[in-house]
């Protein structure tokens, strides 16, 4: 199988870590949407051993195989990542505060061969994370084609 | 530890070059203006005249983290602190470009304070990433 370079771009809203949990279900409630994905502390990860430390909510562009001709990279995906915000940022504050929730933007990409994704945050998005009180985290991983 | 260089870039549709230096309070590494002839970096001229103005500083920041290099560039930039408002305002827009060289799998965070931080001073950020040499796998011995 050909190995093709990958990237994802998640908003996650993080348990805090003194009580770990809280009930998925809530969240789709006061947002109005339904997760992309959720998990409940303790729960065992999808991949390997082990279980999740803390629950999250997250609403994700699904892992997308990198193609900037057809406009599949981490500027679309932000895009979207951008009108969710601005669609549901009021919400997102209240249940953070509700909950005890942290925010966190992920972009992920797994890199093969000589690919290299750029990633652009204007400042339209870094005011909306800034409002929210997100944080960013960008994770790399390289592989051989 | 991954190298982190940043460039402060600057693009604005009517401001020629020297406006933004003095706002900037410091000269730019490449600086064009907008309605100048076009030329390659080494001078040679080209068709046409430039469609805006791009004002180009770079700050190499070796061996600190992302976070922290951000943080001293925002430092840096901080002295001119309305310069980023004034240059979005009228139309022009101001970036963090910055290259992060990785020798192997690897990320970091930026924190919520930091981007509020960039927030206020109106900087988008832009990443170019370069990774460590990969060896193509064929199959054959």
């Amino acid at each position: 199988m050909v190995r093709k370079t990958t990237v994802e771009s998640m908003f996650t809203l993080w348990a805090a870590e003194s009580n770990g949990d809280f009930v998925p279900e809530d969240i789709h409630v006061e947002l109005g949407i339904i997760a992309s994905k959720s998990w409940r502390k303790n729960d065992p990860f999808s991949v390997g051993t082990g279980v999740r430390k803390q629950g999250g909510w997250q609403y994700s562009t699904g892992r997308e195989e990198f193609n900037p001709e057809a406009g599949i990279d981490f500027f679309s995906q932000l895009l979207k990542i951008k009108e969710f915000l601005k669609n549901h940022k009021s919400q997102i504050v209240s249940a953070c505060k509700r909950h005890s929730l942290t925010p966190e933007l992920s972009c992920v990409m797994h890199v093969v061969g000589s690919d290299r994704p750029g990633i652009g945050y204007d400042s339209e998005l870094i005011a909306l994370l800034g409002e929210v009180k997100a944080e960013v985290d960008v994770d790399v991983y390289f592989s051989a084609v | 530890m991954n190298k982190v260089v940043i460039s402060i870039r600057i693009n604005h549709p009517s401001w020629p070059v020297d406006k933004i230096t003095s706002l900037m309070k410091c000269a730019p590494e490449i600086g064009r203006s907008v309605g100048e002839e076009r030329r390659t970096p080494t001078g040679i001229k080209l068709d046409g005249k430039n469609p805006e103005t791009h004002w180009i500083k770079s700050l190499d920041y070796e061996g600190d983290s992302l976070p922290r290099a951000i943080e001293k560039a925002i430092l840096e930039f901080g002295s001119q602190s309305t310069a980023g408002r004034e240059i979005r305002e009228s139309g022009g827009n101001v970036e963090f470009f910055i290259g992060w060289f990785f020798k192997k799998n690897g990320g970091d965070i930026l924190p919520a304070e930091l981007l509020g931080r960039l927030a206020g001073l109106g900087i988008d950020l832009s990443f170019d990433i370069y990774g460590p040499e990969v060896r193509m796998v064929t199959g054959k011995p």
